[in-house]
């Protein structure tokens, strides 16, 4: 056996199933959508059940090995074993979509002009079927001397036959290959012919319907129409955050209750001293104030996964693309602008697939002001403990309104941001080409994988970054104590008061009092942390903790101060892992520098402007 | 003579101690095997290399 494992590469065009094969073959969870562009580095894995050990490399995807996006050139790459680090894969698993078998084919024929052992895995052929189309795989395999395997991978149909076919290869040993030279001249003069080429292999061994199921055509007339279709999206969008907050609460409620006698039945059995202080102010308040949340961000999810299975946002990409290119982005910019409602670093991320670099460079600089999943706890709680739960024009709910309105904020800023930035710069076009999936039920594999996904990242977070901070910021509210004859509370006294004191002035325009200039430190690790720790300097500060931290907000906070704090959020980039993922793709401290400048100034002024009007109002 | 010690204040202070000491290494000073995004813990990592990627390098 040898010591190296073989390595093997799954390639292919973007949405064709490269990610469902490469779970399905090594057992792990990658994230899986029916979008394109869900891969934009490559993952690897070791392939179960094989008798020799294999390494499994899943690539981005991309439409030619003459690549236009940083994510394309990063499976090109390591195609050609010129990514730094990495070894060239000795077997290629090209992965075609059989619903797209032309645009498929064109990337397998340039692949075998590399003269590079490969296997063809068709997948997605109950869907093809489905469709009418009918492919002569034995022979289409005879003509492009490829082995092909079909495979369903959502449901494991051929993944044993192509695992089988992989362990063949591992027998044998990897036949030795030169050094591939590929230029732009070779592109020009060969695309042509390979179209030609297609086309023939299509005509003689695919027998193909005369066009798609009626239903579907309605039915995108209807979500791509310019205007009906920004109608459905945004109503889809209001369900979703009524949905959040209606469906959540009862849980919600019961999970703070939960730790509220949790913190009570500790406080009544530890005897009095600092272990007990720690542990109820400190732990069960930090920690909990995040943890009743996950039921609001699980149903956030939950929908975004359904229209990602559906196949309903690459529509919404398309139906985009017309109104953010007079923003000065397009279509491409939504997949990663939607990757960041859940986190802006993948979204950030997934900028590579934008080939114009300002319009990748803009869509940085404006992806942190989609409400990251990380808001959302700030969000509720402030919405919960200020605003009424109650219906307005007959069927709103005025707490998931002004949820709407958070997200919605954002979004609107994120568009003025866009345009400005755009028109200050000449602009090239770049079409949108992205692969329209077909409408499909949502797999409730898919959506099993992706709700476990987004609570296992929230839990990890609670276990790890939120109870560091909870801790610390505990340690900090609490020493060093009170000196004998002191007037004010002993919190007043410890670091955290202090510091507090010392940056409220700073705040006060805005109305923020020092227990809120406190927690804004802590929520540069994780934004979710502002809700832990005004639940443990209000816990540290009080007597007992028998309200939960709502109550007590909504009777020291004056609802113009709620409203700034909650603007505040909407633009500050409070997170230190974005801040470092902008400088890591930009590759430019500069532009790391102004994006952190930027956003903290429009946060101020938001919040100043909330506060100021918000007052104005109410008195 | 155990019962006079501190234990409550040891185990105390251990746990901040562990949690700045978490936070240290995390933000401060992440050393080799620190994801590039920074670890925010918000992308799913399945895999050792999940985040690990050698950097583009293209200058925006």
């Amino acid at each position: 056996m040898s010591a190296v494992p073989i390595r093997l590469a799954l390639v292919g065009n973007p949405n064709c199933g490269k990610t469902s094969l490469f779970n399905r073959l090594t057992g792990a969870r990658a994230k899986v959508a029916n979008y394109p562009g869900v891969t934009v580095e490559r993952r690897s894995g070791v392939v179960t059940a094989m008798e020799s050990p294999a390494e499994l490399v899943d690539l981005p995807g991309t439409y030619s090995l003459f690549v236009t996006s940083p994510d394309e050139q990063v499976a090109r790459d390591v195609i050609l074993g010129k990514l730094a680090g990495e070894r060239r894969p000795d077997l290629l698993v090209a992965v075609v979509d059989a619903c797209n078998l032309r645009l498929g084919l064109r990337l397998v024929l340039e692949l075998r002009s590399l003269n590079r052992p490969m296997i063809l895995a068709l997948n997605q052929m109950d869907e093809a079927r489905r469709r009418g189309i009918s492919i002569n795989t034995a022979a289409l395999s005879q003509a492009i001397g490829i082995p092909i395997i079909e495979t369903v991978a959502v449901n494991r149909q051929g993944v044993a036959d192509l695992r089988d076919a992989l362990d063949g290869y591992t027998r044998q040993p990897p036949v030795p290959a030169g050094e591939q030279v590929i230029t732009l001249s070779d592109r020009q003069e060969s695309v042509e012919a390979l179209y030609d080429q297609i086309e023939s292999l299509i005509k003689q061994h695919v027998i193909q319907p005369e066009a798609m199921p009626r239903w579907q055509d309605r039915l995108d007339a209807l979500v791509m129409h310019p205007v009906l279709g920004l109608v459905v999206l945004f109503t889809t969008l209001l369900v979703i955050f009524q949905a959040v907050f209606a469906w959540a609460t009862p849980v919600v409620d019961l999970i703070d209750g939960a730790f509220v006698a949790l913190g009570e039945g500790v406080a009544t059995t530890l005897p009095d001293g600092i272990l007990k202080d720690f542990i109820v102010d400190g732990l069960i308040a930090g920690v909990g104030g995040v943890l009743v949340f996950l039921p609001q961000i699980l149903i956030l999810f939950f929908f975004i996964l359904v229209l990602e299975d559906t196949g309903y946002l690459t529509r919404a990409a398309f139906l985009l693309d017309r109104p953010m290119r007079g923003l000065g982005l397009s279509g491409r910019s939504f997949i990663p602008l939607l990757s960041s409602f859940a986190c802006a670093v993948p979204g950030i991320m997934a900028t590579r697939t934008i080939a114009d670099p300002r319009e990748r460079f803009i869509t940085i600089m404006v992806a942190p002001l989609m409400t990251c999943s990380a808001r959302l706890p700030v969000y509720a709680l402030i919405i919960a403990a200020f605003i009424p739960e109650q219906t307005v024009w007959g069927i709103f709910n005025l707490q998931g309104l002004t949820l709407f309105v958070l997200y919605f904020a954002g979004v609107l800023s994120a568009a003025l941001i866009a345009w400005f930035m755009r028109r200050r710069a000449a602009r090239e076009e770049f079409p949108l080409l992205l692969e329209l999936p077909s409408y499909r039920w949502p797999m409730a594999y898919h959506l099993l994988i992706g709700l476990r996904e987004r609570a296992w990242i929230f839990l990890r977070r609670v276990g790890t970054i939120i109870l560091a901070l909870s801790i610390v910021l505990w340690f900090l509210a609490t020493f060093p104590g009170a000196p004998e004859g002191a007037t004010q509370p002993a919190i007043d006294y410890s670091f955290a008061g202090q510091l507090g004191h010392f940056m409220q002035p700073l705040f006060a325009p805005l109305g923020f009092n020092w227990q809120m200039c406190i927690a804004l430190i802590p929520a540069m690790g994780a934004r979710e942390v502002a809700v832990s720790a005004l639940a443990t300097v209000y816990a540290v500060g009080e007597e007992s903790i028998d309200a939960a931290l709502g109550a007590t907000l909504a009777a020291s906070w004056s609802l113009p101060v709620a409203y700034a704090y909650l603007a505040w959020f909407v633009y500050a980039p409070q997170c230190i892992s974005t801040i470092a993922v902008v400088k890591r793709e930009t590759n430019s401290a500069k532009a790391t520098t102004f994006f952190t400048i930027y956003l903290f100034a429009l946060a101020y002024f938001a919040a100043w402007a909330t506060y100021q009007i918000a007052s104005a109002i109410v008195n | 003579m155990w019962q006079n010690i501190p234990w409550q204040e040891i185990v105390v202070g251990v746990c901040v101690l562990g949690a700045a000491i978490f936070l240290l290494r995390r933000w401060i000073f992440p050393g080799k095997k620190a994801a590039g995004c920074g670890g925010c813990s918000g992308c799913a990592k399945t895999t050792d290399s999940g985040c690990s990627t050698p950097a583009n390098n293209s200058k925006l």
